[in-house]
Formats: structure tokens, sequence, C-alpha cells
């Protein structure tokens, strides 16, 4: 409820003019308070006035008064305004001190100790206003008086009577606001029936002209999110396509030679296609690993996990394909120019990846008794390896397409998944790392220069001078398996 | 008969060879497609059978040259594409057959033969022509009733003679068609083998044309 829109606004609102009216009402009280205190005032001065004028004019002042006389009001009045009428007393006081004459429901002691103007009294525990004043010529004192209850009875009066249109009409106004802003909401609910309806491999654009332009930035967030989507799916679909055409090849390999042994017409001929099928099964799982290394790579934005030391990386790849490179007689020589340590920040499985299969397509596209250099050494704030071999090179227009997935390059006699450099790319991507690929330094052989920004081991411990943006563990180093 | 295949992968491409091969074919075998291209200009053979992913050029501009220099050979285009659109633009741009990898060898030779049938015009694969009855299918040539026993290259020589009668071929090109590139061939092994051949099928059947070659003569209608 509270996280509603509607109810926010329904109730912030209502808050809103509630509290407006409660100021109406308060400044409606105060105006009508000082209103009717000034009619009030006025009309007692003048009842006491009037009453002195009357009892004047009646009398002389040699006629017996008889004490204690009361006035009457006529009887019609009596009845209409009655709670302010009844309440209006007044008192007539001669100069001997006693009460000479006075209104019905009149006390029989003084309204006010104040003999001249306003003043207010206590009386029977109620608060009274009263006004009195002096009649020196016939030596008699006036005083009307009123309780406060009659004023304060108008004023409440005059408050209610403002207070009725807002008990009616606040429901009504909430009701109003409910399908005012309901209606208002409605862009977002067909929106949401859209998005909801979707088909999910409808990945097209949200076109919603409906949307007012408080919801246009959403739906703009959410096309440019589906267009990502779009692209990653195309991208995966696209790969997995490669992939089954990739696989099919070897698979309807292992299966003519797989006919072939079983119509061999000699045992030589039965045990070449067996030799195959053999071969054949490791170049296939082979290439399932390159597959499901490049999908694991594929699938983080970035490896930015620790620190990796090139030099010990390089070392234990090179010590893990010596066996391979001897099976070829190939030499492996590592150079380490520069001082100290080689550290970037990185992953040391996907750096033992790359550096591996750089290491193995130099070893592998190498004529057999050749050598394999591996270089490390530093240039301006990098780290550069380099491995060079003796094989035939990459001619320059085919350098570029290397690169891509699956591609092979013709005339190339040895095998390969047409993955390793892709995998190479992937990784070097995600390093923020460059890669060359030249002529061999004596202008034979092909060599790869990668190059990744170095860190400085000392700093890069210390987290308030990394200045690398923050790691994202999307590929975890356990998951990254090692080829082969 | 002599087949052409052009195919990459080293795996697949042996094993399809040696398994035609089992199934009396002779398959010369090369991995890219300008030096099929070349072949196909320099020397004839009875059929391609083409992969369409290859590392130099796309099988599809193979097979596409090859029809604007008006090749007829018969074109089976075997490869791991599976979508329509290729198989459209395979068909329509002149291939014969279309395969979608793995395959079983038995089906490329079963269709292999089917070309050829089709292109000799014929209703059948086994060939008749006088009193002689060749089945390349069961390997099996019939003279005169009786059944007679053939080596591989007799068969085969007689297979290509009797194929297209009237048309008479060189001695390269019987070779070729024999023996394609995989053997060392002693110079006069064809003559060898015609005189083991008109030995079981009679002297008659194939003529020598002196200077130009060889020829089984057409039946008059």
């Amino acid at each position: 409820m509270i996280h509603s829109i509607r109810f926010r606004l329904l109730l912030g609102l209502t808050v809103v003019i509630i509290s407006i009216w409660v100021l109406v009402v308060i400044a409606t009280y105060h105006g009508a308070k000082s209103e009717v205190r000034a009619l009030f005032d006025t009309q007692l001065e003048q009842s006491a006035r009037v009453a002195m004028r009357t009892l004047l004019g009646l009398p002389t002042a040699n006629d017996e008064i008889k004490p204690e006389s009361t006035i009457s009001p006529p009887e019609a009045e009596q009845e209409q305004h009655a709670q302010y009428r009844k309440n209006l007393v007044v008192q007539v006081w001669n100069d001997k001190g006693e009460l000479f004459l006075h209104s019905q429901d009149a006390p029989l002691f003084p309204l006010s100790t104040v003999r001249a103007g306003f003043a207010n009294s206590m009386i029977n525990d109620t608060i009274w206003r009263t006004f009195s004043f002096e009649d020196k010529a016939h030596g008699l004192t006036i005083q009307a008086g009123e309780p406060y209850s009659v004023r304060d009875y108008l004023t409440q009066h005059v408050v209610i009577q403002t207070l009725y249109p807002i008990i009616i009409g606040l429901p009504i106004v909430t009701l109003l606001i409910w399908f005012a802003v309901g209606k208002g909401l409605t862009p977002l609910r067909k929106l949401a029936k859209e998005v909801g309806e979707r088909d999910p491999d409808n990945l097209a654009s949200i076109r919603a002209p409906y949307a007012p332009n408080e919801v246009q930035p959403l739906v703009d967030e959410l096309n440019s999110l589906l267009q990502r989507l779009d692209d990653k799916i195309e991208k995966e679909r696209r790969f997995t396509g490669d992939a089954a055409h990739e696989l099919r090849t070897p698979l309807a390999g292992l299966k003519a030679q797989a006919e072939v042994a079983l119509g061999a017409r000699n045992k030589q001929e039965r045990q070449k296609a067996l030799t195959n099928i053999s071969t054949g099964v490791d170049r296939a799982s082979h290439l399932v690993d390159q597959l499901l290394t490049l999908s694991r790579l594929d699938e983080s934005a970035s490896i930015d996990d620790g620190n990796v030391n090139l030099l010990d990386t390089v070392r234990t790849v090179i010590a893990d394909l010596l066996p391979y490179a001897n099976e070829k007689s190939t030499d492996i020589s590592l150079e380490h120019h520069g001082q100290g340590q080689s550290w970037i920040r990185g992953n040391k499985e996907a750096m033992y990846i790359l550096l591996r299969n750089l290491v193995d397509n130099a070893i592998r596209y190498s004529p057999e008794h050749s050598l394999v250099t591996v270089s490390l050494g530093r240039r301006d704030d990098s780290n550069v390896i380099a491995v060079q071999d003796q094989g035939q090179g990459i001619p320059v227009q085919d350098r570029q397409r290397v690169f891509d997935r699956f591609h092979r390059r013709s005339n190339s006699e040895a095998y390969g998944t047409g993955l390793g450099l892709s995998i190479v790319k992937r990784v070097i991507d995600l390093h923020n790392g460059k890669v060359t690929l030249r002529q061999g330094t004596n202008g034979s052989g092909l060599s790869v220069e990668v190059m990744f920004p170095s860190v400085d081991i000392e700093s890069a411990s210390d987290p308030l001078t990394t200045t690398e943006p923050s790691i994202q563990h999307s590929a975890r180093a356990d998951r990254l398996a090692t080829e082969h | 008969m002599r087949i052409l295949l052009v195919e990459d992968d080293a795996l697949f491409g042996d094993g399809l060879q040696t398994g035609l091969m089992q199934h009396g074919f002779t398959v010369d075998w090369i991995k890219q497609g300008r030096q099929a291209l070349h072949a196909l200009r320099v020397e004839s053979f009875d059929a391609v059978i083409l992969d369409l992913g290859l590392p130099d050029t796309d099988g599809i501009a193979v097979l596409q040259e090859c029809r604007t220099r008006d090749d007829r050979v018969p074109m089976l285009v075997l490869t791991a594409r599976n979508a329509v659109d290729d198989k459209l633009q395979c068909l329509d741009g002149g291939a014969d057959d279309y395969l979608v990898k793995p395959i079983d060898i038995r089906e490329v030779a079963a269709r292999l033969r089917a070309l050829l049938r089709r292109k000799d015009g014929r209703a059948k694969s086994a060939i008749r022509h006088g009193n002689i009855e060749l089945d390349p299918l069961a390997h099996k040539v019939v003279v005169n009733g009786r059944s007679i026993e053939l080596s591989h290259r007799e068969f085969e020589i007689l297979h290509t003679l009797i194929r297209a009668p009237g048309t008479v071929m060189s001695k390269e090109q019987l070779e070729q068609t024999v023996y394609g590139w995989v053997t060392e061939v002693e110079s006069n092994a064809i003559q060898v083998h015609l005189h083991n051949l008109r030995r079981k099928i009679g002297r008659e059947v194939i003529r020598t044309i002196r200077g130009v070659g060889y020829t089984i003569e057409q039946q008059p209608q």
C-alpha cells in the first residue's frame, strides 16, 4: 500500500487539503470571535443605555419606583433567539447602593465591581461580560451583562457552519482524487500489460506513444535493455550454430572412419582407421574444451580477481608444454628482460589459458627441430610478452582474421580448432591488453606480442592507491578450466 | 569411376576417400577450392564431392565457377551446413545433390552411382552392351550368361569404356580413371590390364585405335 503511487498521492493530497481546511477553520474561528466580540459588546452597551433611557423616560424621580421590579421582554422575542435573549441581564442601582431595578434573570448582587465601561467578571462560576455606566444626574448606575457562553455559542456555530462543507466534501474529494490518479496511471498499467503479455522471443522495442513524459525514460531504458539482450542472444545463437557446425565435422570424420574400419579390406586398413578414430576423438574433445573455455570467458564482463605474476605463469606454461615440445623436438627458451617481477591485474587461470594457447600454437605451427622463444619485458607502463616461432608466419592480410572464431588458415597442415586465437583475444580484451602479430625478428615465423598494463605490487596491495575500477567476479577462477 | 573429393577436414576426408575406395571408386582428394578448380580444368572426373566450408574459397564459389565455364561434371555437395537456404543456393546454383554431415558412406556411394546413371541417361545401374552385362553395384560382369571374374582395375577399365560406347579413351585417361593420383603406375599397366580383360570377355569387344586410344563401339540401333 505504501509503495502505491495512487495511495501516496491520495494520502498526500488529503493531508494537504485537511491542513488547509484546518487553517481556514482556525482563521474563521478567530475572525468570528473578534467580530462577535465587537458586535456583542456594542449590543451590550446599547442595551444598557436603552434600558437607562427607558427607565428615565417612564417614571419621574419622585415616582415611587418599586424596588426589585423586573423588566420583561415581549413574549414574541422571548421565543426567537432565546439563546441570546435570556442571557442578557440588566441591573439598575441607586446612589444608596440598592438594587433599584433589574431584569428577570439578573442576580441580586452587582454584576461587576467596575462602575464604568466593559469588564469581565465571574458570576456563579461562569465568565460574564459586563458594561456599566453611571448617570450622575439621577444618581443611578446601570449594569448590563451576559455570559460569554452566548458569544462562544455563536462563534462555534459559525465555525461549525464552515466545517460542514469540509466534512461532506472530503470523502467526495478523496474519491475524485482516487479516480483521477487511477486514470492518470492508466498508461503505466497499459505498459505493464504490454510487457507482461510479451512473447519471450519478442525482443523488439516497446512502442508506447501513450506513455507520458514521466514514463518515457523507463520505456527508453527498457528498450535499450532489450536491444542489448537481443544482441547478446544473437551472438550466442551464432556461436551455438558455429559450434554445432564445427562439432559436426569431426563427428562426420569419426563416423566415416568407423565405416572404413568396418568395411576394411585388410588388417592394415582397419588399424589405420582405428588409429584415426582415436586421434579424432582427442581432437573432438579438444574442440569441446576450447568451446567451453570460450563460452566461460564470454560470460564474464571483466576479470580482475587480483594480481598475476606473468613470469610465474609463463614458467608454468612452459613446464606444462615441455612434453609436447619434446615430441616435436622443439626447444623453448625463456628470456626475461628487466628487473623484478612482472605483475599485472587479472585472473591467473585466464592468463594461463592465454599463454598456453600462444605457446601451444607456436609449437604446433613450427617445423620439427625448431626454437620457440618466449620473452618477457617491459615497455613504458606495460608488461610485454612475445612468443616467437619459426613456422610459416601469417601474411599481413590474414592477420586480422585469425582472431575470428573458427577461422582456420588455409595451407596449414597442423590441426587446429580455429578457436585458440579467439580465446587469446578474449582474455586480452578482458584484461584491457593489446595484441600485435609480427613477422619474426629474423624475418621468418610469427611473433605474437601481448601487452598488459603493469602494476606495482607494493602500491597494488594498498587499496587507496589502486586506480582500477571495481572488481567484477563474473568469471570465477575455479570455473575456468584449463585446456587439454 | 573417378571421383574428385574436395574436403578440408583431414579426418573426414581420409575416411571418405578410403570408404569410397572400398566401394570400388577411384577417389582423388583435394583440400582446397582453387586446387580443385585447377584439377577440374586439366583432368576429367566422373563426379565431384564438394565441401562448402573450404579454407581458401567457399565451395559455392567453386560450384559457380565450374558451371560458368560449362563444366557439367555431376556435383554432390557434402557439408555440415544444413540450412535450407544453403541447400537452395547450392541446388539452384548447379549442384546435383546435397548431403549433410555426418553421412553414411554407403549412401554417398549410392548417390554417386545415381548421379552417374543420370548422367549416362540410363534407367538402371547395370549396363548391358551386346552380350556383356556389367553391374557396378555388385561389381559383377556376365558375358553370354556366364559370370566372369575380373580384377578391380580390369572392372574399372571395362566400366569406363562400356559407360560411353563410341567414345575413345586415351591410355592416360584410362590411367587417371583407374588409378587416380594415389598410386605410382607402371607405364604398361593399362596394356597389361587390357590384355587380361580381352582374354576374359573376348578380343573383339574393345577396339584399339592406333595413336589415339581405346573404345567399345556403339551398338547398331
